[in-house]
Order: C-alpha cells, then sequence, then structure tokens
C-alpha cells in the first residue's frame, strides 16, 4: 500500500467519521432556573438596558458548548432568550418567530435549505439568532426588530422529519446564506407518563 | 397555554365534588408499574401492572369502614406506532383480575403532547371495551389532559421534581342499559430520576354515578413508576 494511498485512506475515514459525528450528534442541555443574582453582573446590567420587557427569567444551563447563563424575557409578545458566558458576555440573542412572520425570500431559502438537509420536514420552531453586534445593536434589535448596524443573523430551528420509519426531532442551524452550519438531534423525554 | 386555562380545568374537575351531599367513599393505594420499549420503525410496547388496594370503603348515608381490600389487579400491553415525533396511535388489552374473576380489555387510543416554554401538555383520547363475567359488556369514550410541569428550569431534567396534573372525562355505557359519566383528577409530584425512569406519587380522585343519587367518590393515594428500555 503506498504512502498516498494510506493518506487518502486517512483522510477518507475522517471525513466520514466527521460526517457521522455531525449526523448523529445528539443536542445536551440541561438547565436550571436561577435567581438573578447568581448570574453574571455583566448579564444582569445589559437586560436591564432593555426597556419594556416582561420580569426576565434567569437559567444557568449546561449544554453541548459549555456552561453559559440566559435570560428569558418577552419584548411585543416576542420571546427572546440573551445567552451569555459566564463573565457575561453575550453570546448570542434569540428571537422566538413563526414562519409567517419572515419574509418570502428567506421563507424560500429555508425551504430549499431544509428540503436538502432532511427530504420531508416539519418545522417545530424557529428562532432568529443574532450575534456579532455591539450591545447597541443588540438592543436595537431587540427592542425594534430590525438594525443597520453591523450583525450577524442566523435561523436556529427545531424540525420534525422521519429517518428509518421513525419521527426524530432536529436543531438546524442556518446562517443566511442557506448553509447549515450545526445539526443536533434532539433526543425528547419519554411521554409514557402523559400517554399510558 | 396560559396558566388561568389549567386553573380553569382543574376547577372544572373539583366542581361537581363540591355538590356532593352523601356519595358513597371508598379510598385506598393505586400502585402502578409501567415498562416500555421501543421496536423498529416507530412502534412501541409499553406493559403496565396496576393494583387497586382500599383500606376504606363508605356506602351512601352508611358509616365508613376500615378495611383492607385486594379490588384489583391489571396487566396492561398496548402496543403504539408514532404518527408524528409527538404523536401515536395504539392499540391495548388488559386483563383485569377481580374478586377471582377475568375481565378481559381490548383498548383503541390517539396520544399526542405539545411541548410549550414552560411546561408539557399531553392528550389522550381513547376507546375501550371490556368483557366480563356472565356476557357483560362495557364500552367506554375518555379524553385525558395531564399538564406537566417542571418545578426547575424550564424543562424537566435528570434528578428534578415536576409537578403533574391530570384531568380525565369517561363516558360509559353498559349493556344492561346503565350509562354513567365519570370525572378523574390527578394531581401528582413526580421525580425524573433518569432520563429513562420516573417516580410519581400524589392523588386520583374519581367521581362517578353522576347523575344518580348514590354517587361515587373515589379517592386514592397513587404510586408510579415508570421506566423504559
Amino acid at each position: 500500500m503506498s504512502i498516498k494511498f494510506n493518506y487518502f485512506l486517512t483522510l477518507l475515514v475522517a471525513f466520514g467519521a466527521s460526517i457521522g459525528t455531525l449526523q448523529a450528534q445528539e443536542k445536551f442541555e440541561r438547565e436550571q432556573k436561577i435567581n438573578e443574582s447568581f448570574a453574571p453582573a455583566k448579564a444582569i446590567e445589559f437586560v436591564n438596558t432593555i426597556k419594556e420587557k416582561s420580569k426576565p427569567k434567569w437559567y444557568k444551563e449546561i449544554s453541548n458548548d459549555g456552561v453559559s447563563y440566559e435570560a428569558k424575557f418577552k419584548v411585543d409578545k416576542h420571546l427572546f432568550s440573551v445567552k451569555f458566558d459566564t463573565l457575561g458576555h453575550i453570546q448570542d440573542v434569540e428571537k422566538k418567530v413563526k414562519l409567517n412572520d419572515l419574509d418570502t425570500r428567506t421563507n424560500q431559502l429555508l425551504e430549499t435549505t431544509l428540503s436538502k438537509a432532511l427530504g420531508s420536514y416539519k418545522i417545530d420552531k424557529i428562532q432568529l439568532q443574532w450575534t456579532g453586534a455591539s450591545t447597541a445593536t443588540l438592543i436595537e434589535l431587540i427592542e425594534k426588530g430590525s438594525s443597520s448596524s453591523a450583525h450577524e443573523l442566523k435561523y436556529e430551528i427545531e424540525v420534525e422529519t422521519k429517518l428509518d420509519g421513525a419521527f426524530r426531532l432536529f436543531e438546524l442551524l442556518i446562517n443566511k446564506d442557506g448553509e447549515v452550519e450545526k445539526q443536533l438531534r434532539i433526543v425528547q423525554r419519554e411521554p409514557d407518563n402523559l400517554i399510558f | 397555554m396560559k396558566i388561568y386555562k389549567l386553573l380553569l380545568l382543574t376547577i372544572l374537575g373539583i366542581f361537581p365534588l363540591l355538590g356532593l351531599s352523601q356519595p358513597s367513599v371508598s379510598s385506598g393505594v393505586l400502585p402502578k408499574l409501567s415498562l416500555s420499549y421501543k421496536l423498529p420503525k416507530g412502534f412501541k410496547v409499553a406493559h403496565g401492572l396496576e393494583s387497586r388496594q382500599s383500606f376504606y370503603t363508605k356506602s351512601h348515608n352508611a358509616q365508613g369502614v376500615f378495611k383492607h381490600t385486594n379490588v384489583l389487579t391489571d396487566f396492561a400491553t398496548t402496543l403504539t406506532k408514532a404518527t408524528g415525533s409527538r404523536s401515536s396511535f395504539g392499540i391495548g388489552y388488559t386483563l383485569r383480575v377481580r374478586d377471582g374473576e377475568l375481565y378481559h380489555r381490548i383498548a383503541q387510543q390517539f396520544a399526542w403532547t405539545k411541548k410549550y416554554e414552560t411546561f408539557r401538555l399531553g392528550n389522550r383520547i381513547a376507546l375501550d371495551q371490556t368483557f366480563g363475567p356472565e356476557n357483560s359488556i362495557q364500552l367506554r369514550a375518555r379524553y385525558r389532559a395531564s399538564v406537566e410541569l417542571p418545578l426547575s428550569g424550564s424543562r424537566v431534567d435528570p434528578n428534578e421534581f415536576y409537578l403533574k396534573l391530570s384531568n380525565e372525562y369517561l363516558g360509559i355505557t353498559n349493556n344492561n342499559g346503565s350509562n354513567d359519566l365519570e370525572i378523574r383528577l390527578a394531581p401528582l409530584l413526580g421525580y425524573e430520576l433518569s432520563s429513562k425512569s420516573k417516580f410519581e406519587f400524589g392523588f386520583d380522585s374519581r367521581l362517578s354515578k353522576l347523575f344518580e343519587e348514590n354517587s361515587s367518590l373515589s379517592i386514592w393515594v397513587n404510586i408510579g413508576f415508570f421506566t423504559s428500555l
């Protein structure tokens, strides 16, 4: 076996393993409700600057991405969640929306991406995700829904699809160009105590 | 769903109890075990073992009696097929042993759950047919709504407590011509032992013979253990 072939084989195995990992990776998220006083001071300061919001609920979260703090509140009937690292730096801002809230171009973009990634699917939840922006821009996005200042918009979508004859739930992170940046399988809690 | 709707659901379930004057009452323990496992193509099997142990009975306008009675034991098996990630259709068979006699129950159910931001709502619509001694046949149509509220965070994680409130309505008809409406209300405290197992403890109150003078109220201490392989 030549060195070149070995190198090619290694690359192929690594590529295959990475695809396998992407497809099979399960979403892990554990959330605990906390008192505001246990959240990072910088995070509390940010949330307090947002006007006309409902009383925020604070959570400490351990997920695939590590430990974070999350504030959930409503502005103009829309549910927002702002994720912070342990020092209170903003990781992302998410706004729950309905498919009808999105413009036609975005609808088509998401439809094309999801069809390509999953075949047939049913959207369960959509969140706009904002990152890469200044604090002032993020506040503007939360309060007004849009901003002309620099920011990155992605879509975090929970979808139901059929895989090997069984229904599965996935969470996909799709960027504004329609590329899937992250795909996690959501493991649902057994509903036995609710249905039997 | 707003919290006031849940409260309304609860009140609607409790309200008939308040109007009772002298119902017959029975009380005891209702232990339940449930084991389920998944099969390919979205199929799932659930086995259930449920027993009803009475410790107190009081007939209409009579003194109550404290006495242990093994009322019945149910052995149930249900096969479900997922019709979505949160819905399923199922058929089941239950063998009931009561007073040394056997009852055979077949059931059909459609169940679906919905995840809200801070709670989970389970719905179940079911029909069942019970064939007992002396050619007795009982038909029931039932609907149950169950709300599961996490006590820490916005969803239930392992080693966390939750509250569960179930409200069920049953329309019952027997081949001897009698009909009945039964209402059940069960507030329970649950504990998620792991992602596969949970334990529930609470009360299960059942009000039946609503259209008769001699209404019947039974209040059970419900102890449930659910596990899946």
